[in-house]
């Protein structure tokens, strides 16, 4: 895992620093009216003009000392503070977003499976291939003018179009967790977190609508599966009600390898979700990256992007010990 | 007279391929308190006669003709609620490779609590003497597996719950468990399928079936995933069970001396249709079917020097397209020109011996 | 061993048997409607794409007129309340883009750049992903560790950073945005060949194979690909879909070599300031994506459900 990060982290400066393109990295310390001198003294103060394993030795040595580095076209804030100011508004998306997957993916991936081959089932299918046959863009778009615009001139309750809060209601509520809904609960502010509620609803849609078509295939044919496993014979033989026979014996086994997906799924989301957050001008951390990327900010991208491998590293081993715990048979 | 009675039937699969003709008039009778083996080749139809009677075919499967009367209910006809409840009542199956046929992922405590959970209609001793004693000591289990009903005593109170409380079942189930020659069966309700041996699950699974208190037990090929010490272990475990249960046992297997050990009488099956059936001795002192006198040759005996195994020429036929007629003819020494193009009828030879064959 | 033996071609009967097989996945595939129309979807996408240039002629890409920019010809459908009408007698039949070309005639023109780049994409990641994984599933050892260990740092990037830092970084030209979107691409295969090859080689028919003196080499291309290939062509049905999907994002994001490309997120990208004001230059660009995606999937899908061993009857 080590290994990964340190894999990781090293392409990523050598990226942002060591490869001759339109961003110099000491453009973050400067602005238009520094002096040549000035720039050839920032340079020196910072290393820039050392070898790049000399200047990623700095970097890690700063890093050890907690020191990330600073984003200028942030005002300067330390780059670790750009990120975790961002950050719980991506983990309110990514939260939202999971609940909606899991609450429509799974259902439909069964009804897939118990009706196979009839109507229902092609409906389904069509439904779940759409979701990841759409371009999350165009998708988000198409929500926007919808059920923003369309039904606010159609004289129907719209949804808004973008932002985590109304301006109206911005800074009402004390921060506790930094997730607007949760705060509006914690302060009893029930408008407040409706309103919350109203602003996340379509970009978490935008998102699982793309996940909830995978994660009904991988239900489905995981359930078709198990359906023809032999315990579900013996369970029917005991004379078992078949509600019981799908909820209690056939998905417990199919559900196992969904939640692997769910897990990597929630990882990426936390990474960011870049397209969304642009369109639906999200303030999290993926829409805070696109910006770093177009400023050439490597400090913040180096950040950014160990952050996320790390995020999906850990991922990867909750989803294992997942694992062990759902699946008797397997040990450690 | 009989309690199951299966009369005529016949059972095709729909494939890819074409029709397979699985079960061709089947006829079967199965008395009660008594073990009936079903004995054929693999692919005769042994199994999907067990699955029609518990009314379990997968979907490309349909029954042609035929009736399946169980004390005085055709099976065939029913809804498929009324059948889950005689599954659940009943007719008891108990499966052949208890690896597959166990759920992996729940313990055996909640599989076998399931069973208890569908029983309906149970009557509990109540002591009034004594209040202070638990309710689950004084239940007795061989009563209830007798489905025997308590003495009415004076001042007595007799509670029936519509279904037993938690604490019961857990007594139950741990009684079953030793009933089947399980030791610690604390411990084993805990644990999962795949850490105990093949003997013991294929216990826990008669325990699920027995605990039902059905008066039909399907033992398909019970024994044929286990090595031949636990197969006499299990053999043992009916024997000694068949005085503490009041069901009848449809022991379906392919090893003839199986049967020979564990059967009061034995049908004999080929290609879909049964050939042969008589009580055990009757069987092995007078086979009549050409097909029964030559598996009867097929197994060497301990006794006698080993010169060459026997075995039947031919294969088994191709149930998409079988034979015209009867359906041995093809392999059969004595096949005549009626055995080429007419199916036999049943005859009765005497002391309830049946045959399927022209030439009776 | 004599020459003929180190040979082992497939048998006869193998032939025989895998034909056998795949024609009974055909006669499937055509029973599932669904999966029919997306197929017939598929080869009038690629016929569209061998033909696009003669429908429509390529210089009407620069045909720019920017008096009748942004506007919907029939005032019937009126999207919006800001949205303009062409003016009269002209043909629009989807309306018109930022330089007033013909919203129609453009999309047909970027059919083929998106579904050819998809194409290539695949099929390069395919066969360097399978070399690579079937060497490092074959050989094992210190060199499938670290084949490993690359995949995961590649997996570890979420799959649009990782081409826009790319693209960001090398210049826009479609050449680099395609290798951007490849780098994302390839160890999906890697893995997938690595892991069937770890599968196929424990079973007897290898150690068959290789007791016969058949070399690696052989035993790989001849005997273990053909099992292993399901897998890896229904992903790589799937994933065509995805590649449009990202490439088109990338565009969409700002990274497209020429505003005026007919290319179909650059022609959505146009739209994102006016969302309002025409909002077909989104939605239409983005159905088409969504059509051919939709297709390619459909396809794909329908191949997983006949090809997968357990799954058929």
């Amino acid at each position: 895992m080590i290994l990964v990060l340190f894999g990781v982290s090293v392409i990523v400066f050598y990226l942002a620093r060591g490869f001759p393109s339109a961003f110099s990295p000491w453009a973050q310390y400067i602005t238009v009216k520094t002096k040549p001198a000035q720039i050839e003294a920032i340079i020196k103060t910072h290393g820039f003009d050392q070898p790049l394993y000399i200047q990623y030795w700095y970097w890690l040595w700063d890093v050890f000392h907690g020191d990330w580095g600073y984003s200028n076209w942030a005002n300067g804030l330390p780059t670790y503070v750009v990120f975790s100011s961002r950050f719980p508004f991506t983990v309110e998306l990514t939260i939202t977003a999971t609940i909606l997957t899991l609450a429509i993916g799974i259902p439909l991936g069964i009804v897939s499976a118990l009706r196979n081959n009839t109507a229902a089932d092609h409906a389904a299918r069509i439904v779940a291939l759409t979701g990841y046959s759409v371009p999350s863009y165009w998708f988000a778009y198409v929500l926007q003018l919808v059920f923003a615009y369309y039904f606010y001139t159609w004289g129907l309750p719209s949804l808004p179009s973008g932002g985590i809060i109304s301006q109206g209601l911005q800074g009402t509520v004390p921060t506790v967790t930094g997730l607007p809904i949760l705060d509006g609960l914690f302060a009893g502010n029930l408008g407040y977190t409706a309103d919350a509620v109203a602003h996340v609803i379509l970009p978490a849609f935008n998102l699982s609508f793309i996940s909830l078509g995978y994660l009904a295939r991988i239900v489905r044919a995981s359930m078709l599966e198990v359906l023809r496993q032999d315990y579900i014979t013996m369970a029917r033989a005991k004379g078992l009600p078949e509600r019981i026979v799908i909820y209690r014996h056939a998905l417990r086994n199919a559900l196992i390898p969904a939640m692997t997906l769910t897990g990597l799924f929630v990882a990426g989301l936390l990474g960011g979700a870049i397209i969304t957050e642009t369109v639906f001008s999200w303030p999290g951390v993926g829409y805070v990256s696109l910006i770093a990327v177009f400023q050439g900010d490597s400090n913040f991208l180096l950040l950014y992007s160990l952050i996320t491998a790390l995020i999906i590293v850990v991922a990867n081993l909750t989803v294992d010990v997942l694992y062990v715990f759902l699946d008797p048979r397997i040990k450690y | 007279m009989c309690i199951l009675d299966v009369r005529d039937l016949t059972v095709n699969f729909r494939t890819y391929r074409g029709e397979v003709k699985a079960l061709d008039r089947v006829e079967l009778r199965l008395y009660p308190h008594e073990v009936l083996a079903l004995v054929g080749e693999s692919g005769c139809g042994k199994s999907v006669t067990a699955l029609t009677i518990l009314g379990l075919l997968p979907q490309n499967a349909y029954v042609l003709s035929g009736q399946i009367i169980f004390k005085d209910v055709s099976l065939l006809t029913i809804s498929s609620d009324q059948m889950r409840r005689i599954r659940a009542d009943d007719i008891a199956a108990v499966f052949q490779d208890p690896v597959t046929f166990l759920n992996p992922v729940l313990t055996i405590g909640v599989q076998l609590e399931e069973a208890l959970s569908l029983v309906q209609d149970w009557v509990p001793y109540v002591r009034v003497r004594d209040e202070s004693s638990s309710e689950a000591s004084s239940y007795n289990i061989k009563d209830y597996l007798l489905r025997r009903n308590p003495p009415r005593t004076e001042g007595s109170e007799i509670k029936a719950p519509k279904k037993m409380s938690e604490k019961v079942t857990r007594e139950f189930s741990k009684n079953i468990l030793k009933l089947v020659q399980l030791p610690d069966p604390e411990r084993i309700l805990t644990q999962y399928p795949h850490q105990l041996s093949g003997g013991m699950r294929q216990r826990c699974m008669i325990a699920m079936a027995l605990a039902r208190r059905p008066s039909i037990i399907i033992a398909d090929e019970i024994t044929t995933a286990l090595d031949v010490t636990v197969q006499a272990q299990i053999l043992r475990l009916l024997r000694e069970l068949r005085d503490t249960i009041d069901a009848s046992t449809l022991l379906i297997t392919h090893d003839l001396s199986i049967a020979a050990e564990a059967a009061d009488r034995i049908a004999v099956m080929y290609a879909g249709n049964v050939v042969e059936i008589a009580t055990t001795t009757e069987l092995f002192r007078n086979p009549l079917h050409p097909y029964t006198q030559l598996l009867m040759k097929c197994i060497p005996d301990v006794r006698r020097p080993v010169i060459r195994l026997e075995s039947i020429a031919g294969s088994v036929p191709d149930l998409i397209d079988p034979p015209s007629g009867c359906r041995f003819h093809p392999r059969c020494p004595f096949a005549t020109d009626a055995c080429r193009s007419t199916k036999p009828i049943i005859k009765d030879v005497g002391s309830d011996h049946l045959v399927h064959c022209h030439l009776f | 061993m004599g020459k003929k033996t180190d040979q082992a071609y497939l048998t006869r009967g193998e032939t025989q048997a895998r034909i056998a097989e795949l024609k009974y996945a055909l006669h499937l595939m055509r029973q599932n409607r669904l999966v029919l129309s997306g197929s017939i979807l598929v080869i009038f996408f690629i016929i569209l794409s061998a033909t696009a240039t003669t429908i429509v002629s390529p210089d009407q890409a620069f045909d720019l007129n920017f008096s009748q920019s942004y506007c919907w010809p029939s005032s019937i459908i009126s999207w919006t309340a800001l949205a303009a009408t062409c003016p009269q007698g002209s043909n629009f039949l989807l309306g018109t883009d930022g330089f007033g070309r013909d919203l129609l005639k453009m999309i047909i023109l970027a059919i083929p750049l998106d579904i050819s780049i998809a194409l290539t994409v695949v099929t390069v990641a395919t066969a360097f992903g399978v070399t690579v994984g079937s060497v490092a599933g074959w050989v094992g050892g210190k060199f499938d560790e670290i084949i490993l260990r690359i995949t995961d740092i590649f997996f570890a990037f979420p799959s649009l950073v990782l081409a826009l830092v790319f693209a960001a970084l090398f210049g826009r030209t479609i050449q680099n945005l395609t290798i951007a979107v490849l780098l994302v691409w390839w160890p999906i295969y890697v893995r997938l060949m690595r892991g069937q090859v770890l599968v196929e080689r424990e079973k007897t028919y290898v150690e068959a194979l290789k007791s016969l003196g058949v070399k690696p080499a052989r035993l790989v291309l001849l005997h273990i690909m053909p099992n292993a290939i399901y897998p890896i062509l229904v992903q790589m049905t799937l994933d065509i879909g995805g590649v449009i999907l990202t490439f088109s994002a990338l565009m969409f994001l700002g990274f497209s070599p020429d505003p005026a490309l007919p290319e179909l997120g650059n022609l959505a990208a146009d739209g994102i300031g006016h969302v309002f004001t025409a909002p077909w230059l989104i939605v239409f660009p983005g159905v088409t994506i969504l059509v051919i995606a939709l297709a390619f999937n459909l396809v794909g899908d329908g191949l997983r459900d006949v090809l997968d061993p357990r799954l058929r009857r």
